[in-house]
């Protein structure tokens, strides 16, 4: 099944892949272990990617008729392994995708190859990180996503399948194995599964992808961090109160934003802490320009903290007593709106070494 | 029951061959220091020794940005006018 020939690791070329795996029986034990024996899979019940299912999976993907199965979307590292549009197809199936989703896989699989992810990085590194894949548009209600309540929890198979098919790829093609191409001090839930849809229902400004000049009809946004860290105020109807309380959770030393000045945060506000902030007149600006502001510490805490560091310029030459900003620019403070009723939003550090990336949703 | 393997084919690279290097005794080293705690003193360490031992000119330590990102490109440069070979690290 390996490549003999140097051309098929070009982008575009074709590199068919074969069902050439012999099950003994139906018995979802006998999958599992022949899984465990070879080390892929997330350790998790899996489906069995036969030719059958995964040809459905091909068929079901809006426009994949004229997409070729076996072109190669991407080669991932630090495997470098070829993500084919059908080696996708099978990771979806083992995760238990419905059909229909192979488009926003295969979108996500073309974000997370651009440069800007630095996917080996993310891939190999100390740093828990993990893709977080947020899905846009039209494509959310269409294949049943949820951007309502407990958008990042447990209960919607759009959300847990797609976000568990993009584990399963970066574990099987890209080589992301703990241990070994995953060199992850402690991991993280969401190296399970990371998968949220904007609430554009809900949402009080332009939605994420027109913002960043992705004029589609469904998206798909891929930033690579930490955990969701929760910040809730359940008083208040002031927008300072409630942002205050998202710059503490982004003012942390722990972070590698702290020694990386050019990182993003995502910013997720849930619907009544939106409607709070735009009540009062606030752009999606005014809400990037106020967490700028306030995401500060002294300089001299940074020094104390880090001896290497890769800070703007200007900022290695202040006073220790200068109050520094966690991000170099306001726009490294990404801002949208996803989740149902309630006080409560969060705050996603960045690994730092990356920057999100959003496409449109195409076969 | 036959199923597909999850992991697929393997990628490579397309090089040419480079051009033989020349005998250490008559080459330039540097050391890239990848910016991990402690890899400049080894990476010296190990360069100075080198050159100890076999003749080579010492250059000295040039540095990245960040542990975490390719070797920018006027460093990349740096490196292919100064150094014959380079020494660094990767990951811890």
């Amino acid at each position: 099944m390996e490549c003999e020939d140097d051309v098929c690791s070009l982008p575009g070329a074709s590199v068919k892949v074969e069902p050439d795996l012999e099950l003994q029986s139906d018995d979802p034990e006998e999958l599992l272990a022949l899984f465990e024996a070879n080390g892929w899979g997330d350790g998790l019940p899996l489906i069995p990617p036969t030719e059958e299912r995964v040809e459905a999976m091909l068929a079901a993907g809006a426009g994949y008729d004229a997409a070729p199965p076996d072109e190669i979307i991407a080669t991932l590292p630090p495997r470098f392994g070829q993500a084919t549009r059908r080696l996708l197809a099978v990771n979806a199936v083992l995760a238990g995708c419905p059909n229909g989703v192979l488009p926003v896989i295969t979108s996500a699989v073309r974000a997370l190859a651009s440069q800007e992810i630095n996917l080996q990085g993310v891939n190999a590194t100390t740093h828990p990180v993990s893709p977080l894949l947020i899905v846009h548009g039209k494509a959310v209600e269409a294949l049943g996503f949820n951007a309502g309540s407990g958008t990042f929890g447990p209960g919607c198979r759009a959300n847990a399948t797609v976000g568990r098919a993009i584990r399963l790829i970066m574990l099987n093609i890209a080589g992301a194995t703990p241990g070994i191409g995953d060199a992850s001090t402690q991991g993280q839930p969401s190296k399970y599964c990371y998968c949220i849809a904007e609430n554009s229902a809900e949402t009080p400004w332009t939605l994420f992808p027109e913002r960043y000049g992705v004029d589609a009809d469904s998206a798909v946004t891929v930033t690579c961090g930490e955990n969701p860290h929760n910040f809730h105020d359940m008083e208040t109807d002031d927008p300072e109160i409630v942002l205050e309380k998202a710059a503490t959770v982004m003012m942390t030393m722990g972070s590698n934003n702290a020694p990386l000045s050019f990182a993003e945060f995502f910013v997720v506000l849930g619907p009544e802490h939106a409607e709070i902030i735009a009540n009062a007149g606030w752009s999606v600006e005014d809400v990037q320009r106020f967490l700028f502001e306030k995401a500060r510490a002294p300089v001299g805490l940074y020094r104390r903290h880090f001896a290497i560091s890769s800070w703007a310029e200007a900022i290695k030459t202040m006073d220790d007593d200068v109050m520094m900003p966690i991000v170099d620019d306001p726009d490294n403070i990404k801002v949208l709106v996803a989740g149902g009723p309630g006080k409560h939003s969060c705050v996603i550090p960045s690994w730092g070494m990356t920057k999100s990336v959003t496409m449109p949703i195409t076969p | 029951m036959k199923i597909y393997s999850p992991a697929g084919a393997v990628g490579r690279q397309i090089q040419g061959l480079a051009a033989p290097p020349k005998p250490l005794s008559e080459s330039r080293i540097v050391g890239l220091d990848n910016r991990k705690p402690g890899a400049a003193v080894l990476i010296e360490g190990v360069g100075k020794r080198i050159a100890d031992i076999t003749g080579a000119t010492w250059v000295g330590v040039r540095a990245k940005r960040t542990a975490a990102t390719p070797v920018e490109d006027d460093l990349l440069q740096e490196l292919v006018n100064d150094a014959d070979y380079v020494i660094t690290g990767t990951a811890d």
